[in-house]
């Protein structure tokens, strides 16, 4: 699934790119103003940030400040990185819970200049997204308690 | 609650945990605290949308594509070859090519640490290789990359020029000048030390051989011309800019230059989407973060601070860069700009201070940020590129930092060093 959200993140930022340059090139070359393919490119760029922040989670990418929690001992730290991705959990969920409730609120509205796209599609991938990303939060927390509780045949070095 | 939430976030960040949920999770927490169980949830997940929904956020990815692109293309280590050429033979040879070669990337890149990252490797193991001191080297490889984001295009002067409402074509265009002059900074630095430690140089360049390398550089060289030209043409806009630089780095890495394979082309688009994301999902939370903070009512009762103190332009200008010094050393550039850069423009508009003026030195003083402990990412980025650790980084940094506050002076004290080519090419 991972591999899967890369290559739609990937198709995402290539699609972002086209629309950009087709408007150039359409005001440039061809005389003619698309209006569509900003408002196209900007959704897409939404979510690819929603999406792609699944797949940073899942690799742990996620920019983080670790000056300090280099400095403490492991036992500690990894006692700390389980709290704090405790903490996030419940920030994942209203995350893909306002994403479901804008879904069916938004059904009705349409992207004002793509008049088939439904916004409550914009954010029904918001939600998904939201939930791939509550997902591997707390498949890394299970493996990070395992890893730190379970004495495993790696010895010490199972500690991350 | 205007302490929650601020001293929440900086301890949060310091916890460890990552700086866009840190944001997300303080604002949660005071929003919940402000509703209770009848809590606006859908609110939350629109207000991040918000905050990326916007067309001129676009050329945050773009630019981080072409650099990327550019750099997979070869094009870097044709830029440090042109430039050990051009400016190899003063002493400190390479020194001085590292510094040029940041300028040369940086018409193309946006983004320091990219630039630390991608171009660094090159600078890095060609002075390796040519028997500089490895923390030398490590010092003016991170110093220099903090030309990316000044000189244009830049992806803060991007984000600040969408939360400060301020140009992003005169503030690229104001980056010009103070771009060269870090460059000329850094390079009078390296002078120094290269006497001091009696440092190698290139023979100087036949014309042949001169030739021959602006010819192989020639096209990268041209990137930032074409960008400054069709913004300042009204040709098309900053992201639609970003949009052609990718354009033109597929094409000399495919057509040209012949080095993109399929593969990495593909890498390269899902690698920058990742970064992307990364920096996406930290702007999307700034925004509901910030919404809250406005509600707290923090944002004026900076204002009202400030202006109490005085409401003479430049001791305005010194307190608010020597705050923002202290703020670089903790916060990350894009944060900083994101939350700071609306309100620090509020104030300085009212004591009529010139906006692009003011977003220069604000960038560059944030810039300088990147390059002190605790937090200084480009540090970090040294670290990790350069093999040492961080505390022979941070000694071998310092030193560099001399030459970038002058710079930061100069332009903070002579605004037409900023102001002056901007207003002459695109009007008052």
């Amino acid at each position: 699934m991972k591999r899967m959200l890369e290559y739609l993140v990937g198709i995402l930022l290539f699609f972002m790119f086209l629309t950009t340059f087709y408007q150039v090139l359409a005001r440039a070359v061809f005389q003619i103003s698309a209006v569509w393919s900003e408002e196209l490119a900007r959704l897409s760029f939404v979510l690819m940030v929603f999406l792609g922040t699944a797949v940073l989670i899942k690799e742990d990418g996620l920019i983080r400040v670790t000056s300090l929690t280099d400095r403490i001992g492991k036992s500690t730290a990894a006692v700390l990185r389980i709290i704090t991705d405790l903490a996030i959990v419940p920030l994942l969920a209203v995350i893909t819970w306002g994403g479901w409730i804008n879904t069916r609120l938004n059904w009705n509205s349409f992207a004002p200049t793509v008049g088939w796209l439904r916004m409550g599609y914009i954010y029904l991938i918001i939600a998904i997204a939201g939930l791939a990303m509550f997902w591997y939060q707390v498949a890394n927390l299970v493996e990070q308690v395992r890893k730190s509780f379970v004495r495993t045949s790696r010895g010490p070095e199972g500690w991350q | 609650m205007i302490y929650f939430i601020t001293f929440g976030l900086i301890s949060l960040f310091m916890l460890g945990v990552p700086i866009a949920m840190s944001l997300g999770l303080t604002g949660l927490v005071a929003f919940f605290v402000e509703q209770g169980s009848r809590m606006n949830v859908p609110m939350v997940t629109q207000r991040m949308m918000y905050g990326l929904n916007n067309f001129l956020l676009l050329a945050v990815p773009l630019f981080i594509l072409s650099a990327r692109l550019m750099n997979t293309a070869g094009v870097t280590t044709r830029l440090f070859n042109f430039a050990t050429t051009v400016v190899g033979f003063l002493p400190g040879g390479l020194g001085h090519a590292n510094c040029v070669s940041s300028l040369i990337f940086a018409g193309m890149s946006g983004s320091a640490v990219a630039d630390a990252a991608s171009l660094g490797q090159v600078q890095l193991k060609a002075m390796d290789d040519a028997g500089y001191d490895h923390e030398f080297s490590v010092a003016i490889t991170g110093a220099s990359s903090t030309i990316g984001p000044i000189f244009p295009p830049s992806i803060p002067f991007v984000i600040l020029g969408l939360v400060a409402g301020v140009s992003v074509g005169r503030l690229f265009l104001g980056g010009v000048i103070p771009g060269v002059l870090m460059t000329v900074a850094l390079m009078t630095m390296v002078w120094v030390y290269a006497k001091k430690r009696n440092y190698p140089r290139t023979p100087f360049p036949t014309l042949r051989q001169f030739v021959k390398s602006f010819i192989d550089a020639f096209l990268p060289l041209m990137t930032p011309t074409i960008l400054l030209g069709g913004i300042w043409t009204g040709w098309f806009t900053p992201t639609e800019a970003a949009g052609v630089a990718v354009a033109y780095a597929l094409i000399l890495g495919t057509i040209v230059y012949r080095e993109l394979r399929w593969k990495d082309t593909v890498k390269v688009f899902i690698e920058s989407a990742k970064d992307t994301a990364a920096l996406g999902f930290i702007i999307a939370a700034a925004n509901f973060y910030g919404w809250l903070l406005m509600r707290t009512g923090a944002p004026t009762a900076i204002v009202d601070t400030l202006l109490g103190i005085s409401r003479d332009p430049i001791v305005l200008l010194i307190i608010i860069n020597l705050f923002l010094l202290v703020v670089g050393c903790f916060f990350e550039t894009i944060v900083s700009i994101l939350i700071l850069g609306p309100i620090l423009m509020k104030v300085i508009t009212q004591v009529g201070i010139d906006p692009v003026h003011f977003g220069l030195v604000m960038t560059l003083n944030l810039m300088i940020g990147l390059l002190t402990p605790p937090f200084g990412v480009v540090l970090f980025v040294m670290v990790h590129v350069g093999k040492i650790s961080f505390e022979r980084v941070v000694r071998a940094t310092w030193p560099f930092l001399i030459p970038l506050v002058v710079v930061l002076a100069m332009i903070t004290f002579f605004p037409p060093l900023v102001t002056w080519l901007p207003n002459l090419l695109m009007g008052k």
